[in-house]
């Protein structure tokens, strides 16, 4: 028995064969289990390779080539700075929230001349009071007996820091980097 | 109705050439399978994939719209890749060699027996195997099986006469079976230009 060439069956396997010679091997295939095993070896060995996993290049790589074809795209010094625009937002607020509470503890209490900083922080600072209070409250509560509490500036001061950067982190994150990200 | 990637192509000729990340990230990974599969070595497979690509940015004003990009864009991977490989010439030269190799028997009934064949193994071992091919099949195959490109889109690609692509190609498949073959420990291997009882093949 003559057996179908290996080209017939890949023909017959992409589909690429001619009809007439298709009736031919389909007739032949339903008396021949070798054959008929080569073809479906066959269909698998192209579905394998057909679904084979694709190498993947790493998540840079559409940078760089934008970056090649648009060189305004390019990281320079001031996109750079604009891009770290929101963390650099945040240091410097920090900062200045810290050292204007440790410089200057009593203009929360209303003894000093209201400054345009003061009145910004107004409403923070009685937010801040009432969750001080309860706060000190609780650590008295608490506390050991001859145990020295920290004092309540210092503890606003520390208050003042943990909130502050809970709220810059928050701005930075669902305001700044939105900003940015839509402008470029 | 125009193709996705036509439709990106007159975007980024019209000025909006941020656009062309969208063709690149569409072509990206079965591209770098190319490369990978020509270069065999990740860093030179993406260096030739952003040469590439922005070459092909640079092109695009002379893209034949008769033509697809994909065709069109895999030509220049892959004349990228080759030129890579510095050997280009070589490619060529074993054609004839090829040809003359091209009658390659059925296998005798004890080559295939009941496998497994859709389990994860098997897929592995064939993807393995196509991995291990030699560049001039390796890519061939590639274009065939991944880009899912005809014989005479593979030409357009790759330069090759059509006797070669399909010489290449069909040789490339009796190599995986004789391969895939062996790793699953079936009884011979293939015979190349001779069947079982030592004679050529005659058809049906």
């Amino acid at each position: 028995m003559n057996h179908l060439t290996t080209e017939q069956i890949l023909e017959y396997v992409d589909g690429t064969i001619l009809n007439g010679e298709r009736t031919e091997v389909v007739a032949h295939l339903e008396s021949c289990p070798r054959c008929k095993r080569e073809v479906e070896l066959q269909r698998v060995l192209a579905k394998s390779a057909r679904e084979a996993p694709l190498a993947k290049p790493s998540r840079k790589l559409v940078d760089r080539i934008m970056e090649s074809i648009l060189p305004e795209t390019k990281n320079s010094l001031a996109r750079k700075l604009v891009n770290n625009l929101g963390n650099l937002l945040a240091m410097i607020v920090v900062l200045s929230i810290v050292g204007y509470a440790v410089s200057t503890p009593t203009v929360w209490k209303g003894d000093a001349t209201p400054s345009v900083i003061s009145q910004t922080f107004k409403t923070y600072n009685q937010f801040y009071d009432q969750v001080s209070r309860f706060l000190t409250a609780e650590s008295a509560r608490l506390q050991s007996r001859g145990s020295t509490p920290a004092s309540r500036d210092d503890g606003k001061i520390i208050g003042f820091t943990i909130i502050s950067l809970l709220a810059l982190a928050a701005l930075d994150k669902f305001v700044i980097r939105r900003v940015v990200k839509t402008k470029s | 109705m125009a193709k996705p990637d036509q439709e990106i192509i007159r975007r980024v000729l019209a000025g909006e050439k941020k656009a062309y990340a969208e063709l690149v990230n569409r072509h990206k990974d079965k591209a770098m399978t190319l490369a990978m599969r020509m270069l065999r070595n990740r860093e030179d497979a993406e260096e030739a994939l952003q040469d590439a690509f922005v070459r092909a940015f640079h092109a695009l004003p002379r893209f034949e719209w008769k033509a697809s990009f994909s065709t069109w864009f895999y030509r220049i991977v892959y004349n990228v890749c080759a030129t890579a490989l510095g050997k280009k010439e070589e490619v060529y030269e074993i054609s004839l060699q090829e040809e003359e190799e091209r009658e390659i028997e059925l296998p005798s009934d004890e080559l295939t027996p009941d496998v497994e064949y859709e389990s994860t193994e098997f897929h592995e071992i064939v993807t393995d195997e196509i991995g291990k091919l030699p560049e001039a099949y390796a890519s061939v195959v590639t274009l065939f099986f991944v880009q899912e490109m005809s014989y005479e889109e593979i030409v357009a690609v790759t330069g090759l006469p059509l006797g070669t692509v399909k010489v290449r190609l069909f040789r490339a498949r009796m190599m995986l079976r004789e391969s895939i073959a062996s790793r699953l420990g079936w009884k011979k291997p293939v015979v190349v230009g001779v069947d079982q009882e030592g004679e050529r093949s005659s058809g049906v």
